[in-house]
């Protein structure tokens, strides 16, 4: 398990620094001059020394790096140009907001993955598999940046159940959580089905139903718990493809998480900001792999004693 | 045989079949269509679909039918040439990579962790960004993360592949690298890749108009279907078609080139 451990550990750092690297280039990628893009053409020249001297623009590459990564181990990203802050306090302010949204997203998912990834599986081919595949279908092909608005038309507006955006009610989560969780839930739901599929054609479960047990008895002792190790990664993924999505989501809704902060900022072209925000947002998902990964080897002694 | 000619008939003639022969006669539109994407027709702002005109109009009385051909063209221009880029570079990149192995293999390896850290279409969307809005800027941000696919599975392919009787045949009877590649490793592993491909089609399209619904893609007045709907989220309580249609469109196309990489997958035997 430690050697299991180390060598996992180690790659994600590798991953970790290619990330760190890459967001470092970001700002490179700005055509012309980033100052003249942050600053417009108005700017005075004492304002653009400032900020060629906090980006340490004027410096060969490979200094600016060195400051950069020198910057990040101390927790410094900067001044946000726009909002005139550290950035380090903008994102510790958007982290909960994002973390909120991911759960909610992710308890949603669940409660509609589960039970309709089981029915298929247990009833292949009839129809409440037709219809829990099809929901799945369609759900893999909806954007969220349309079901978002649609749901905001059939339960605020039509409906008139629930606010529409921002960060008001308790209630003001749900929509977002649910436009998340059912693209979710949509390829959960395939997976829990097609791995449930497979189990229940196994031999121990032909045993178990040999030796009298109810369907439930077998679906709940002896399948399901066999479902969960492919479920875990799964979900360890889709935790970390949640953050992606909840960059669109957060958007629609104007929800304060850091995936709005981050469109924003390309938008206002504070590009401090942008880099801080990709940062952090990779690294949360590098993160969460990596853990998923030792989460599943520790669950699984095949993995950690096999390769 | 016979049984798959009678499923590529299916494909034509079936529902994904019909979506795509409509997306296609769409992106040809302009040539016989007098379409007008960017006439203002003041008396017909916001005007809901009727009997008259298709569709209605939009917030600056604009056409929403002509708009939505339109964006049928941006969309479909964007992800072939997303998903041709991206294939031939990963394609060849995974190739190389697996055949080659040794040290470069594991710095390409590292590369494509390293892109497969930004999750979904974060790098997209960071890249889009700094380069600024455009078509050709997107088809590159898109590009810049799209290959990685393409050279996983092809490198995965290889692999497999590299160590198979008719290969080491070939490389007995001192047939170049770029041959035995060409000719004896990747026409074995296409059909997974096509498959790829199909769908690759379908997520290009969803990114795309994602990009344009954040306002880093299409610039108006040229039309998206993203940005048709980032327009009609404005107006959605008075207007609900301008986001309603757009997105009926880009579900229509992506649910039909889904269900067709599903078929394609089935017919090519694909895992």
């Amino acid at each position: 398990m430690i050697a299991f451990l180390l060598s996992r550990l180690s790659s994600a750092l590798v991953v970790a620094a290619g990330v760190v690297i890459v967001t470092f280039f970001l700002v490179h990628l700005v055509p012309g001059d980033p100052i003249d893009m942050m600053l417009g053409e108005s700017a005075l020249p004492a304002d653009r020394e400032r900020l060629l001297q906090a980006y340490h623009l004027d410096k060969p590459l490979p200094v600016q790096l060195s400051y950069y990564l020198y910057d990040l181990i101390h927790f410094d990203m900067g001044d946000s140009i726009v909002a005139r802050r550290p950035i380090t306090d903008l994102l510790a302010e958007r982290l909960p907001g994002t973390g909120k949204l991911a759960a909610a997203a992710l308890l949603i998912a669940m409660i509609l993955a589960v039970p309709l990834g089981c029915i298929a599986a247990i009833r292949q081919h009839s129809l409440w598999d037709r219809l829990a595949m099809g929901f799945s279908l369609l759900g893999m092909s909806i954007p969220n940046f349309w079901l978002g608005p649609l749901f905001m038309l059939l339960f605020a507006f039509w409906l008139g159940w629930l606010p529409v955006s921002g960060s008001a009610g308790a209630l003001s989560i749900f929509l977002p959580a649910l436009t998340l969780g059912t693209s979710m839930a949509a390829i959960v739901a395939r997976m829990i089905r097609s791995t449930l599929v497979e189990i229940l054609s196994q031999a121990y479960i032909r045993t178990a139903r040999a030796k009298g047990l109810t369907g439930n008895q077998v679906l709940f002792r002896h399948a399901l718990p066999n479902a969960m190790l492919p479920l875990i990664t799964l979900v360890g993924l889709q935790l970390g493809a949640l953050l992606g999505g909840a960059v669109i989501t957060e958007t629609i809704f104007s929800w304060p998480g850091i995936g709005e902060l981050f469109v924003d900022a390309i938008l206002k072209r504070d590009y401090a900001l942008v880099q801080a925000c990709v940062l952090v947002i990779s690294l949360s998902y590098v993160i969460i792999n990596t853990f998923t990964d030792i989460l599943y080897a520790w669950i699984d002694p095949r993995i950690r004693l096999g390769t | 045989m016979d049984r798959s000619s009678h499923s590529f008939g299916y494909i034509i003639l079936s529902f994904p079949g019909l979506i795509l022969a409509a997306w296609i006669g769409a992106v040809f539109s302009s040539l016989w269509l007098p379409l007008q994407p960017d006439q203002i027709h003041l008396p017909f702002i916001l005007k809901p679909p009727g009997s008259a005109v298709w569709f209605g109009f939009d917030d600056l009385g604009r056409p929403v039918f002509d708009r939505l051909l339109v964006g049928a063209k941006t969309s479909f221009i964007v992800s072939f040439s997303v998903v041709i880029v991206t294939a031939v570079i990963g394609v060849v990149v995974g190739a190389y990579s697996a055949w080659r192995d040794g040290w470069l293999d594991h710095v390409i390896v590292r590369v494509m962790d390293i892109v497969l850290a930004f999750p979904g279409i974060l790098l997209a969307i960071a890249l889009a960004g700094m380069l600024g809005p455009g078509l050709g800027n997107v088809i590159m941000a898109l590009s810049c993360v799209g290959w990685v696919g393409f050279a996983r599975l092809t490198r995965a392919q290889v692999l497999s592949l590299k160590h198979a009787d008719h290969v080491s045949a070939a490389l007995a009877l001192g047939v170049s690298d770029t041959r035995i590649v060409f000719k004896h490793l990747l026409p074995l592993a296409m059909a997974p890749i096509i498959v790829e491909a199909t769908f690759g089609v379908a997520g290009t399209v969803i990114a795309e108009a994602g990009l344009s619904f954040l306002g880093l893609g299409v610039q108006p007045p040229a039309a998206s279907w993203g940005n048709m709907i980032r327009d009609g989220v404005r107006y959605m309580l008075i207007a609900p078609h301008m986001v309603v249609i757009p997105g009926l469109a880009l579900c229509l196309v992506v649910l039909a080139v889904n269900l067709l990489g599903d078929r394609i997958r089935d017919i090519l035997h694909v895992r």
